[in-house]
């Protein structure tokens, strides 16, 4: 029987539908998944890493296929009144609902292998670079272990759902809530997807059992997995992914059991709670019908009494739980944005931070309930056999749509009140004063815009599917290819139906000027939606009414704003642009240039608009004349002058750059000026704007404004895959040894800034004279010798001063932290003159910028830049968190010397010297703050960082002297190193080293390359130090270090060590290397304190024997990080 | 006055559930009399403009309904087949919420309809019970209650009694005898009391045709002395259908009377009978 039950079952979903179209929409998507190669790039699309991944993603996917067969295969009865015929039959329990279940576990499964059957479809179309040959294995092991397994547990749970309420909201918010399950394990365990992942937030490991998707597991396990690791290793039930299968295989059982157990044929529909009045017969007078008047239905009311029964379903119980839960989802993601950020720190809870930390989730939960709730609603009277009497009203469908539209908003509504509401309960108890009602209602309009013209495209899609169950379905891939519309090859934003920029809320510059821009395109996706809801009022299932004066104004309207953003939108392809700037102006990077000895410039800040005017002392430092200059500025600069003494200057508008020919070449050693003057503006809908000019703290860089000498490598691309794309050389070209890059020139500075009069200019230099002129406020700055890279900042500033001659000019809400600021950065100047010779400048000036920055602190010569959510905001009121603004303030006063007094060209290994010494001031100051306590949490944060972060990465690995661009490198595993140097030759010997390297190097401002520090520390490590340090900086050099035993016997510590050392290649395949080390070994008692500590030199596998005073609980090995370890959880053993 | 002219109906599956029906439906009860699967549903549905026939034209009073569906709608009520409510609403609140949408906007003349309304199908008492909880029979009267919102100009009733109980049945039809004052009201059912009871006109719809059309009465008249009965022995049925033209068997006390139609008498066994609309009904039906 149960054979037959599960025939009829698989029978009847393979025929609905429903069915077809989850087919053909997975196979879409797994096609496209695999056809975009999704996933990191140096990792091969087939890998068994990749297409676990992808097919996790798929089966995340399920859940919605899940929802409509299991609700499908349970309410059908209910719904289409099957229940009494079946219920009565003589079918038995367990035949009954294990053939349901099974019916609609085989219907999902076969969806997800037909999505399967898409990812293969879409493999010879993959990137040939990227295609392993080809195995089923990893695909076979993916479906075995993640997808299977996940259908099991989302079928069972919404079945049970399903089976023990007989309501579809309530299953549908099941599926929802499975999706709460996974966001917040992926934000509790720090998952590398979420947008938010950041070094060293406390990411709990063991939580990934709690994801009932594997996905978080399956980071975990793989989370260190270097490239040559993902693409060879096989990835199966294993470890952490075992444990977690294994779990929620079981509770899959467990819900099995409950729900058989719970479940009787009889309809839960008995008798009425209450019973009906006794009939009294009818009276006996005959009742006229009264005469009424009745008008065309007002469409106001008409629409507000359907609005009035459509809204119950907001006050059903399964979506009130829905809002529960999702509360408690917010709430976690509140925590990892406000309470546990980078490294740990706390911040204080803004109003901005509570909308970064709601705004994804809510993206995703919102679509994926109005997909649920939008079908549910649109089919409401179907479902209810109450269509024919509304239908037989002589309402207009638009009435009737116009209120679930309205629902559907209501909806939205209460799920962004509901989401924010643990940020204000936050706030309340944090910080009352940074409660902010515009920036709530902005977060109102910007989130709930694009959930509600998506509400609207599910209306439509319903209106043209056959039924709730294909209308969910076709929903989920629009929604997919609404947000990625590239995956269909079309790049233009205005593809990207309902897409508007975030409107972020900053405490210093408010919304900017994003909201013009946002409210173009929000009306723009309003028109579209009118559109839509015209053709769904069309499609109405009576077909009473085809609106065509509306649709028409709506068409009009949307072709009318669509063409006018796409004249805002610059729809050239910046990736074309830049690979057509190398081609066209890449050979002239050899051209010999004058270079920049002085800039003399003023700078006029105005609402909106920045100008520039000015004069560059050009000289020529070649050994041959020159008579060609290239001159660059960004192409927005508008009434652009450039004057050079008889010279012809050739414009190139897309690329704005100035090709100038000197009449009488320039001779070397010969001098001469460029002036010129060029106006910035910042237009209300300009709509790709960056955010450099806002109301409050606008922040110029040199280059964005001024104009510069030569070919611009910053306009490159990078990505060597999409250097490959648009036919260039993979590698960037080196560039020449000796030449030296723009903004790192020496010159001789000065700049007059003038701004209204609320505001204060910031710029490199001595304050020459400020004065005031009218309603301006002018300021002139000079400074004799800097570096060519510097950024003028202006800004409504509260101004406090500290000792050598530092000031930090702040918002005045923030300033919290601002006595602290100054003490560390007094601190670490005083450290680094000490230590690293003398700071030049006569000032240092610190500003506060608007989190619109998409940086967390700068530093620039004599002037340091931090924004205020990663620096004004910490809360730094429990002093056991790591001091993140202590770290930060310390690191970027460390540039003064890294970076600016020691200023490197851009060759490899420069942010070896820039990035990884200002690290190492940072950990030494902080060590003097706060302990080497402290220091250890920050150096295993950096370890982590480093191994997950070459994990990750899609370029090759490069040892430290040699890095580039990874800040996995240059910060996290630069740290480690430079401690282990230290630890290894000692502070006082390394800075003596470091002295000499800053003064050799100092009038080298952009000759300096990474391996002029060798010789210096060649002077302070005997041979067998400096071979190691050596091999630390020009290899990749990993350990493991592990107490295999220990014991403590009659005062005697007896532990075996082993350690292990390999060299890694770019790809991370691993060699071993002779392990002859001295490794500190340390024993503490159980109230923390140090019994013994002292060097051993291991081999490989040593047992060590040493007498221990007192009672030993704890011995660890290299317990303050002086090696890159790669396993810490083995370095340490309790005693038993 | 309801005219139709022409109505045919096709549907995509093959089945033609109308075929060319004319009718002239004065205002008063009008019965509309087939069996299951006539194609009664669809023409109410089609009269209703839920949904729009193949061919033809339908008026009421001078509103063409096919093309003007919105007017028609100002003027109809309906009360279907087979209908639901959403779970949970009371009786007022659901006549409340129709009657806003048939375009009662006068609140106070709304709230004095939906009370005569519930006093009229006798549901004052359970008002504020939810339709959700209702018998089948309260159901119907709600569902009649409904559609006399907004005095309608015509009223469509699909198998009213469809599923009733004789008392409650009988209930519904003191009900339909007093509504409709001036008003077409038509009634598709397949039980020949309803209409003998209720209606002064009525047409028989068979295979997608109307097959009879006049007075009750005067269709009766048109068998007499025409009618013939004889009990016989359930074997001797199938002689007798090849024999005569049996319009009708019915057990009767365990044994089977046969009606038949003839001119004279068939045999001597039969006995003369007065007809009944049923004799009509099943004349009509055996004849097509």
């Amino acid at each position: 029987m149960l054979k037959e039950i599960v025939f009829f079952e698989w029978r009847y979903h393979a025929r609905q539908p429903a069915f077809f179209a989850a087919g053909a929409v997975f196979a879409m998507l797994g096609f496209v998944v695999q056809r975009s190669g999704f996933g990191q790039a140096n990792v091969a699309v087939n890998s068994p890493y990749l297409v676990m991944q992808s097919m996790a993603f798929l089966s995340l996917m399920s859940v919605f296929a899940v929802a409509v067969f299991a609700a499908n295969a349970v309410l059908r009865d209910v719904e289409h009144r099957m229940d009494g015929i079946v219920f009565s039959t003589a079918v038995g329990k367990f035949e009954y609902l294990f053939g349901r279940f099974f019916g609609a576990f085989l219907a999902t499964s076969s969806v997800m292998f037909v999505a399967m059957l898409g990812m293969f479809a879409a493999l010879p179309f993959a990137d040939p670079a990227r295609r392993a040959p080809f195995s089923l294995a990893p695909y076979a092991a993916s479906f075995a272990v993640i997808t299977l397994p996940n259908v099991v547990f989302a079928a069972v749970v919404l079945f049970a759902i399903a089976v023990l309420t007989r309501n579809a909201l309530a299953t549908y918010s099941g599926a929802v809530v499975l999706y709460f399950l996974y966001f917040a394990t992926a934000a509790l365990t720090n998952s590398p997807l979420m947008a938010g992942s950041k070094p060293g937030a406390a990411g709990n490991p063991a939580l990934a059992l709690l994801d009932p998707f594997g996905l978080s597991a399956f980071f975990e396990v793989t989370r260190l997995w270097t490239a040559a690791a993902k693409n060879r290793w096989p990835v199966g039930a294993q470890g952490l992914i075992l444990a977690n299968r294994a779990l929620w295989l079981f509770t899959s059982a467990a819900v099995w059991l409950f729900v058989h157990r719970r479940f009787s044929f009889r309809t839960r529909k008995g008798a009425p709670a209450e019973p009906l009045p006794a009939e009294q017969s009818p009276s006996r007078r005959a009742i006229a019908n009264r005469p009424v008047t009745v008008v065309a239905p007002r469409r106001l009311s008409s629409y507000l009494s359907i609005t009035g029964q459509a809204l119950r379903i907001l006050t059903s119980k399964p979506f009130l739980a829905l809002l529960a839960v999702w509360i408690v989802l917010t709430s976690t993601e509140i925590y990892g944005e406000i309470l546990d950020t980078e490294y740990g720190a706390a911040l204080y809870p803004a109003t901005g931070l509570v909308m970064d930390a709601v705004r994804t989730p809510l993206e995703i939960i919102g679509a994926i309930l109005l997909i649920f709730y939008g079908a549910e609603l649109y089919w409401r009277e179907q479902r209810y056999r109450f269509a024919s009497i509304l239908d037989s009203t002589p309402v207009s469908s638009m009435t009737i749509l116009a209120a679930k539209a309205t629902t559907l908003a209501a909806l939205i509504a209460a799920l962004i009140s509901a989401g924010i509401l643990p940020g204000l309960l936050l706030q309340a108890l944090r910080g009352p004063q940074y409660i902010n009602v515009v920036a709530y209602l902005g977060f109102f309009a910007s989130s709930g815009l694009p959930l509600f013209v998506f509400a609207i495209a599910v209306l439509l899609i319903n209106a043209l599917s056959p039924g709730k169950y294909a209308g969910m379905v076709f929903s989920v891939l629009f929604l997919v290819l609404s947000k990625r519309p590239s995956f269909l090859g079309l790049e233009h934003p205005l593809w990207a139906y309902g897409s508007t920029p975030p409107l972020q809320y900053s405490e210093v510059s408010g919304f900017g000027y994003q909201l013009a821009p946002f409210a173009g395109l929000a009306l723009h996706w309003l028109f579209i939606a009118s559109v839509f809801f015209c053709l769904a009022s069309a499609f109405w299932r009576t077909r009473r009414e085809f609106p065509k004066r509306a649709l028409a104004i709506a068409i009009l309207a949307s072709i009318v704003t669509g063409a006018w953003l796409f004249t805002r939108i610059d729809s050239e392809d910046r990736i074309a642009w830049k690979a057509d700037y190398e081609k066209t102006y890449g050979r002239f990077a050899t051209l010999p240039q004058p270079r920049l000895a002085a800039i003399d410039t003023s700078v006029d800040l105005f609402e909106r608009r920045v100008q520039v005017r000015g004069r560059y002392e050009l000289v020529n430092l070649t050994r041959v004349p020159i008579s060609r200059v290239l001159i660059a500025l960004r192409r927005e600069a508008k009434d652009v002058s450039l004057r050079i003494a008889d010279a012809r200057i050739v414009t190139d508008a897309r690329f704005g750059m100035y090709d100038v020919t000197l009449a009488r070449p320039l001779q070397p050693g010969a001098r001469t000026q460029l002036q010129f003057a060029a106006t910035f503006t910042r237009e209300t809908f300009d709509l790709d704007a960056d955010d450099a000019i806002v109301p409050n703290g606008t922040f110029l860089m040199s280059f964005r404004i001024l104009p510069s000498i030569g070919y611009r490598r910053t306009y490159e691309l990078e990505d060597p895959r999409e250097r490959a794309k648009q036919g260039l050389r993979a590698a960037r070209p080196e560039p020449i040894e000796g030449d030296v890059p723009a903004d790192a020139e020496d010159i001789r500075f000065a700049a007059t800034v003038s701004t209204p009069l609320d505001q204060h200019a910031i710029a490199p230099g001595r304050i020459e004279r400020s004065w005031t002129r009218g309603n301006r406020r002018y300021v002139r700055f000079v400074q004799p010798r800097m570096r060519n890279f510097f950024a003028i900042v202006s800004g409504r500033y509260a101004v406090a001063k500290g000792p050598h001659n530092i000031e930090l000019f702040y918002e005045p809400k923030h300033a919290a932290n601002v006595q602290v600021m100054i003490d560390v950065a007094a601190k670490t100047l005083a450290y680094c003159e000490a230590n690293f010779g003398p700071y030049r400048a006569s000032q240092l000036r610190m500003a506060e910028l608007p989190s619109s920055a998409n940086f967390g602190a700068l530093a620039m010569p004599n002037n340091i830049f931090l924004t205020e959510h990663r620096t004004f905001l910490i809360d730094r009121r429990n002093p056991n968190r790591p001091d993140l603004l202590g770290r930060r303030i310390a690191h970027e006063v460390g540039h003064q010397w890294w970076g600016y007094e020691v200023a490197p060209g851009s060759t490899p290994g420069s942010t070896f010297i820039v990035e990884s010494f200002a690290k190492y001031t940072e950990l030494v100051v902080l060590e003097r703050m706060h302990g080497r306590e402290h220091v250890r949490q920050l150096l295993n944060v950096d370890r982590d960082r480093y191994l997950a972060g070459r994990a990750r990465d899609d370029r090759a690995e490069t040892p430290l002297l040699r890095v580039g661009n990874q800040s996995h490198l240059y910060y996290g595993k630069g740290a480690v190193v430079l401690y282990g140097i230290r630890d290894l030759v000692g502070e006082a010997a390394l800075n003596a080293a470091l002295r000499a390297f800053v003064a050799e190097q100092a009038p080298r401002h952009g000759l300096t390359r990474s391996t002029d520090l060798l010789p210096h520390l060649r002077r302070i490590a005997n041979d067998e130090q400096y071979a190691l340090i050596l091999q630390w900086l020009n290899d990749i050099v990993l350990y493991d270090f592990a107490i295999a035993s220990a014991d403590f016997r009659n005062g005697i510590l007896t532990v075996r060590v082993k350690a292990t050392k390999t060299r890694a290649d770019g790809e991370g395949n691993e060699t071993p290397l002779p392990m002859r080390e001295s490794i500190a070994l340390r024993v503490t008692n159980a109230k923390g304190e140090t019994l013994y500590e002292r060097k051993h030199l291991l081999d490989g596998d040593d047992v060590i024997a040493v007498a221990v005073a007192g009672e030993p609980l704890f011995v660890e090995i290299d317990p303050w990080l002086t090696r890159v370890d790669k396993k810490l959880e083995n370095n340490e053993r309790r005693l038993d | 006055m309801l005219t139709l002219s022409g109505i045919s109906k096709t549907y995509a599956n093959g089945v033609r559930a109308l075929q060319s029906i004319d009718l002239t439906i004065r205002p008063g009860l009008f019965g509309l009399l087939g069996p299951n699967g006539a194609g009664k549903s669809t023409l109410m549905r089609t009269i209703a403009a839920l949904q729009e026939p193949d061919a033809g034209s339908i008026s009421l009073d001078s509103v063409n309904v096919v093309k003007d569906a919105r007017r028609l709608r100002q003027r109809l009520g309906y009360l279907p087949q087979d209908f639901g409510v959403y779970p949970g609403v009371s009786a007022m609140a659901l006549l409340d919420h129709v009657a806003v949408l048939k375009g009662i906007t006068n609140r106070a003349e709304r709230r004095a309809q939906v009370e005569s309304l519930l006093e009229l199908t006798n549901l004052q008492d359970v008002r504020n019970k939810a339709v959700s909880t209702f018998s089948g029979g309260m159901k119907q009267r709600f569902g009649i209650a409904q559609a006399l919102l907004g005095n309608p100009r015509l009223i469509i009733v699909d198998e009213p009694t469809a599923g009733l109980d004789p008392e409650e049945r009988n209930r519904f039809h003191n009900l339909l005898s007093e509504i409709g004052e001036g008003a077409v009201v038509l009634l598709s059912t397949h039980i020949v009391e309803d209409v003998s009871d209720l209606c002064p006109r009525m047409a028989i719809l068979a295979k997608g045709r109307i097959v009879a059309e006049g007075e009750p009465l005067q269709l009766i008249a048109s068998l007499q002395g025409r009618l013939w009965r004889k009990t016989i022995a359930k074997s001797d049925v199938a002689a007798h259908r090849e024999r005569f033209q049996v319009i009708s068997t019915h057990l009767f006390a365990g044994e089977t009377q046969v009606h038949v139609l003839a001119d004279e008498k068939p045999d001597p066994g039969f006995e003369p009978i007065a007809p009944s609309l049923e004799d009509v009904y099943f004349s009509v039906l055996a004849s097509c």
